[in-house]
């Protein structure tokens, strides 16, 4: 039993570190390559964890192999077109001018259902809006209407806005972050007079706090010192 | 292009290694099969006293790399592999010689199927 357990710890870091290494996208929309790799590599990670007469390398091993060959691959669909088309397929257009393009919709086994229940998930209902209906090469399917049903923005609308910018998190959860607090364009001093205004002694009294481009704060003190 | 390099070149020494331990289990288990060869000699002869000592020091060189065996090979192998050399030793104290050429024989058999599997065949491959 002790032996499951430390195999399941290293197994754990093992596949943790392999994800990370291959980036963020795993972790989103994965193209047909990451999906496989993904799918593989916990799948045969496991092995070891059902049965200890496997020594644990085979399960590592393999994980690691999968990990240089994706890692290659998506270097490879990075740089070259021909490769990226070979391995991740072409993004098909499903509905153009407001029509269904059936061919497109045969070609990718894609029913009319599956369409309806999409776009209803994208909030659209009428079909004779649509311009575009993308089904991606990760499978997303995206919508563009025609201009005169898109939603109005506040350029269009002529009015009067202000970009408040990226609100950087400076302390998060009781811990100051330096370099969020510096790429807001913010010191100590600014940090110490915010916290006085709100009769704070020291960041651990804090869950949250932001400030954006324009230098407007949001606060949440932690439940124990609330008043 | 760092990390791509760098995976390119972990895939490359993995292969390397991977070759490196199929040379290292084939003179293993060439080795092994040369003391049990001289064992069965040993016990043809009636010499049963240094067929023990050859099918010992085999066995002793197997269980000598335990570590080694217990993490390239499977455990159901291993353990296939060390029952066979019992069994040989036991036909050996037992002096019967024709019972003993068919442990050894068999012994032979196991250590050459552990050499095999590592083997790039189309067969180990499929």
């Amino acid at each position: 039993m002790a032996i499951i357990m430390v195999r399941t710890v290293i197994v754990f870091i093992g596949v943790v570190v392999a994800m990370r290494l291959m980036g963020k996208r795993q972790l989103g929309e994965l193209e047909l390559n990451e999906l496989v790799v993904a799918v593989l590599i916990s799948d045969i990670a496991s092995h070891p964890l059902q049965d200890i007469g496997i020594p644990l390398m085979n399960g590592l091993l393999p994980a690691v192999v999968l990990l240089c060959c994706e890692l290659i691959i998506a270097q490879a669909t990075m740089k070259k077109a021909a490769i990226r088309k070979l391995v991740c397929g072409t993004p098909s257009i499903l509905v153009q001018n407001g029509v269904v393009m059936e061919p497109e919709m045969r070609k990718n086994r894609f029913t009319l259902d599956e369409l309806a229940e999409e776009l209803r998930n994208q909030s659209v209902t009428d079909i004779s809006k649509i311009k575009y209906a993308i089904l991606e090469t990760n499978g997303q399917l995206n919508v563009i209407l025609f201009a005169e049903h898109r939603p109005a923005t506040v350029g269009d609308l002529n009015l009067p806005y202000e970009d408040k910018g990226y609100a950087h998190i400076v302390i998060n959860d009781g811990e100051l972050l330096p370099n969020n607090l510096q790429k807001a364009g913010k010191d100590d001093k600014w940090l110490a007079r915010e916290l006085k205004k709100r009769d704070v002694k020291s960041p651990k009294q804090v869950y949250l706090l932001s400030v954006d481009k324009s230098g407007s704060v949001y606060y949440q003190a932690k439940e124990k010192v609330k008043k | 292009m760092k990390k791509e390099l760098i995976a390119g070149a972990v895939l490359i020494a993995l292969f390397a290694l991977s070759l490196l331990n199929i040379r290292f289990i084939d003179t293993l288990t060439a080795e092994l099969s040369g003391y049990v060869d001289q064992a069965l000699d040993f016990a043809e002869q009636g010499d049963f006293d240094q067929a023990v000592l050859s099918a010992q020091t085999a066995a002793d060189r197997w269980l000598s790399l335990d570590y080694y065996t217990h993490i390239c090979i499977r455990h159901s192998e291993i353990n296939t592999a060390t029952d066979a050399f019992y069994d040989l030793l036991g036909e050996l104290y037992a002096e019967d010689a024709g019972s003993a050429r068919g442990a050894g024989e068999k012994l032979k058999a196991q250590l050459g199927s552990i050499a095999s599997i590592e083997h790039l065949t189309l067969g180990s491959i499929l």
